[in-house]
């Protein structure tokens, strides 16, 4: 199950949607928005998706991590538009028979999302005000589309790069 | 003549003043070409084409592949979700 949303996200209805009786371990997940970036000061994140397309990609994320692992259940909630400091971006929920595979699904899953699912990330810094940030790490699927990026590619507008390192929630 | 409309997100938007950029191309065959139009046509958003990938409908697509003026484009730059 997953799902884009415009309100704040219920993590323990988060987790309570994977603990199954045929499992033993049930894992929850929460990206939120912290204040501090080095001696950068965050007011708030705001998200933008491309819904449609985001929404598939989470559907991917989900069948293939019940793929890899014996994974019973699996819930993605990311919130879009405003998260104040301190108040959840992203949920990811994962339940298996033993704990390992839960923990290790829960991780891939965050680690994919963040670097596949189209949904961007706008910095409002107490200091520089706002930017959008595109981290420069480039992966090898986006070098294949596009042979003009090359592992060194800055992009001249505001990365987060410019401004500190990049915004990591988790 | 064929009128293209492609999708913008996040510092994309504010650059181009909208949340899509369309325009008549006569000899738009790939996603290759499509990129070549809209650099001519708006370099401001040159900082972004540099590091995005351009989807058709919803699924990144190589810069070889063919593209319908009626299918959902879309450019993506570098995600930062989570």
């Amino acid at each position: 199950m997953v799902e884009l949303t415009e309100t704040s996200i219920d993590t323990d209805a988060v987790l309570r949607r994977v603990i199954h009786p045929d499992c033993g371990a049930a894992l929850l997940f929460v990206g939120t928005t912290r204040r501090w970036t080095n001696s950068l000061e965050t007011i708030r994140l705001e998200y933008q998706a491309y819904r449609e397309m985001a929404l598939t990609e989470l559907h991917k994320l989900e069948t293939e991590a019940k793929a890899k692992w014996p994974v019973k259940d699996v819930y993605i909630v990311h919130r879009l538009g405003e998260v104040a400091v301190g108040e959840a971006s992203v949920a990811i929920a994962v339940s298996s028979p033993h704990r390992r595979e839960a923990f290790e699904a829960g991780e891939w899953l965050i680690d994919e999302l963040k670097r596949t699912v189209p949904i961007w990330k706008k910095e409002n810094w107490r200091e520089q005000g706002p930017a959008w940030v595109h981290p420069e790490t480039v992966n090898s699927d986006v070098q294949d589309s596009n042979p003009e990026i090359n592992s060194n590619t800055t992009a001249s507008f505001a990365t987060a790069h410019d401004r500190g390192s990049p915004h990591e929630p988790n | 003549m064929q009128t293209y409309r492609v999708l913008l997100f996040a510092g994309m938007r504010e650059a181009a003043g909208g949340d899509w950029i369309s325009f008549d191309a006569p000899d738009v065959a790939t996603a290759g070409d499509l990129l070549r139009h809209i650099r001519l046509l708006h370099p401001e958003l040159e900082p972004w084409l540099k590091i995005s990938r351009i989807a058709v409908n919803q699924s990144f697509v190589p810069l070889e592949r063919g593209v319908d003026p009626t299918c959902e484009i879309a450019l993506i730059p570098p995600v930062s979700g989570g």
